[in-house]
């Protein structure tokens, strides 16, 4: 367990049953993704990125898809997050 | 930027860069907040529409949004963006790192070009690391400030800022003037990216 950028402290429990995509963070809500197979409890912190992911909602009808990242995360794993492909 | 700079080059960013982006599918990385250039651009793309990301980086401790509230913020995020980036940091420029590491990234799969307007301290240091990436700029003159500074060294071949002195003396640039209309700037970003490809 280590701290995570929003506070929250990530919790991967692996004797959770195998889990894939989305899921919601218990405390902020929102949506992040964690290791294959892992049950997310708390904001996702992948194992070298710090990487919080989420969906905001505009009052003009848009939403947009959010990462929050550490000064120094990997530039691939933050585009690869946003689902913006991986060089 | 002031109300009336703004307004002078609102045609520039809405009916230039964001027309041309949505018919292109050329992607825009920018500060993510809404005022100057980036709300303009995101104007633009509610009018003429999203076909690629629009990507705005910021620091998260700087910015306030729907549901977010942040004392702390000096701008909100601009509403038309599709994707954010959130940095660490407690000032507006912690964010360079990030922004510049993910145009590296993705300028080895596509032609990318920089856009320099107005701006201060923060932009000189943008501009040195675009041209040490190998990222042309394309400077608008008469935008004010740096955009301005750096037009001018360039075109006079002197300057007193070290920092301008050196994006002159590496730097790829292409000046536009502001004077010139939409049309004009679509055809010169549509030049600049892809002389090389097409």
């Amino acid at each position: 367990m280590r701290d995570t950028s929003s506070g929250h402290r990530t919790s991967l429990n692996e004797e959770q049953p195998q889990t894939t995509g989305a899921q919601v963070c218990e405390g902020c809500k929102a949506a992040a993704f964690p290791l294959r197979g892992m049950r997310l409890r708390f904001c996702v912190e992948k194992v070298t990125n710090r990487i919080v992911v989420e969906t905001l909602n505009f009052p003009n009808g848009r939403s947009a898809r959010a990462v929050r990242v550490p000064g120094d995360a990997d530039a691939t794993a933050i585009l690869s997050t946003l689902a913006l492909g991986s060089p | 930027m002031s109300e009336d700079e703004i307004n002078h080059i609102r045609p520039l960013f809405v009916d230039g860069l964001a027309r041309l982006a949505a018919r292109e599918h050329i992607a825009i990385l920018d500060g993510g907040t809404n005022s100057g250039v980036m709300a303009l651009t995101g104007e633009g793309v509610a009018r003429y529409g999203l076909t690629v990301p629009l990507i705005g980086v910021c620091p998260v401790a700087k910015v306030s949004w729907p549901g977010n509230p942040n004392p702390y913020a000096e701008a909100e995020l601009e509403p038309n963006h599709s994707h954010f980036v959130l940095t660490g940091g407690q000032e507006f420029g912690a964010e360079s790192q990030t922004i510049y590491a993910m145009a590296e990234a993705l300028s080895k799969q596509m032609p990318s070009v920089a856009l320099v307007v107005n701006g201060g301290q923060i932009t000189y240091d943008e501009a040195l690391r675009n041209v040490e990436q190998g990222r042309e700029l394309i400077v608008f003159k008469g935008s004010g400030r740096a955009a301005d500074a750096i037009a001018t060294a360039w075109e006079k071949s002197q300057t007193d800022n070290p920092c301008v002195a050196e994006i002159v003396r590496r730097g790829q640039i292409v000046l536009f003037d502001v004077a010139e209309g939409p049309e004009e700037l679509a055809t010169l970003i549509r030049q600049r990216l892809w002389r090389n490809t097409r």
